[in-house]
């Protein structure tokens, strides 16, 4: 659990990083949003608490982390990419300015920090692709390929007086409900915006094999973020 | 598309086939025919794919894609 009141861990320390990023995993919300990393108050000093932009970072600090952590699949990778996104937002920050959403400027720094970090891997992540069974795609389908009327959940994105972050929370929750495989070579290709060819030979799969799969993960994104519709 | 079937019309589930490769940048005039073939006589699929368009949208905001694929 964590405990904001813990002293400064350094960025030595990965097992404080692993117990603050465990907290951030699915189905938890961040409590402290003004809270920044703390490593990196260490590494920056306390001023990084007066920066205009410190409440704001720690407030998507928790959005980057799960979506690097998708990514990289380990927890101190994420961590180190994170952290080097917020230094690098709060070095510039003047250039921001608010020119666009601040979620979609520190995701793009953040991709480029995750496409370093990948690269500079000597080695492949082993990507275990199983022979998933598919109880939940085959439930989609009659055996004639047409919908199954009674599995197939016809709500619509809400178009009014739901806020959009909430609709993006629905989505971001259904990523993290894809299979960690799948999750990691959709993020390649959707996030990344690496070619199938490129994520196919990093995965050590054929291509083939990825369009079944980024196929899958789309059909479990639908049926999960339809669902989640009907709750707005 | 490289596996669109030749011998019988497309099925629900091939269209989620198409609409998959459609979001790699992979569907050739043929297939985006095949897809809106399909989607003008299949009420299922309409609703679908709209959904998917709407999901691709909030995924690019989500991720901050700020080109399409
Ligand atoms: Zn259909």
């Amino acid at each position: 659990m964590l405990n904001h009141e813990t002293p400064c861990s350094l960025p030595k320390n990965r097992r404080e990083h692993v117990a603050y990023t465990e907290s951030f995993l699915p189905g938890r919300t961040d409590a402290h949003p003004t809270h920044l990393n703390q490593s990196l108050v260490a590494l920056m000093g306390r001023q990084i608490l007066e920066h205009p932009a410190s409440a704001l970072l720690a407030e998507e600090r928790p959005f980057l982390l799960r979506l690097a952590l998708l990514q990289l699949g380990r927890r101190d990778d994420a961590e180190d990419v994170v952290q080097e996104t917020l230094i690098a937002a709060v070095k510039n920050w003047a250039n921001f300015a608010g020119k666009a959403p601040l979620r979609a400027w520190l995701t793009g720094i953040l991709r480029h920090k995750i496409i370093d970090s990948f690269r500079s891997r000597r080695e492949h992540v082993a990507l275990d692709i199983e022979n998933e069974s598919d109880d939940e795609i085959e439930g989609m389908f009659l055996e004639n390929g047409s919908w199954n009327p009674e599995t197939f959940v016809s709500n619509h994105c809400p178009q009014t007086s739901v806020a959009q972050r909430q609709l993006l929370q629905i989505v971001e929750l259904c990523l993290n409900h894809l299979r960690g495989n799948s999750a990691r070579l959709f993020l390649m290709r959707e996030y990344l915006g690496m070619e199938l060819n490129e994520v196919a030979s990093e995965a050590e799969i054929s291509e083939g094999n990825l369009r079944v799969i980024l196929h899958r993960a789309r059909l479990r994104l639908r049926s999960c973020v339809v669902r989640g519709w009907g709750e707005c | 598309m490289e596996n669109l079937p030749e011998d019988r019309p497309i099925t629900c589930r091939d269209t989620t086939w198409l609409v998959s490769a459609a979001r790699d940048g992979e569907l050739d005039e043929a297939g985006h025919a095949a897809l809106q073939k399909h989607i003008a006589d299949c009420p299922f699929c309409r609703e679908a794919s709209q959904q998917f368009t709407d999901l691709f949208r909030s995924l690019d905001l989500l991720l901050g894609n700020d080109r399409p694929k």
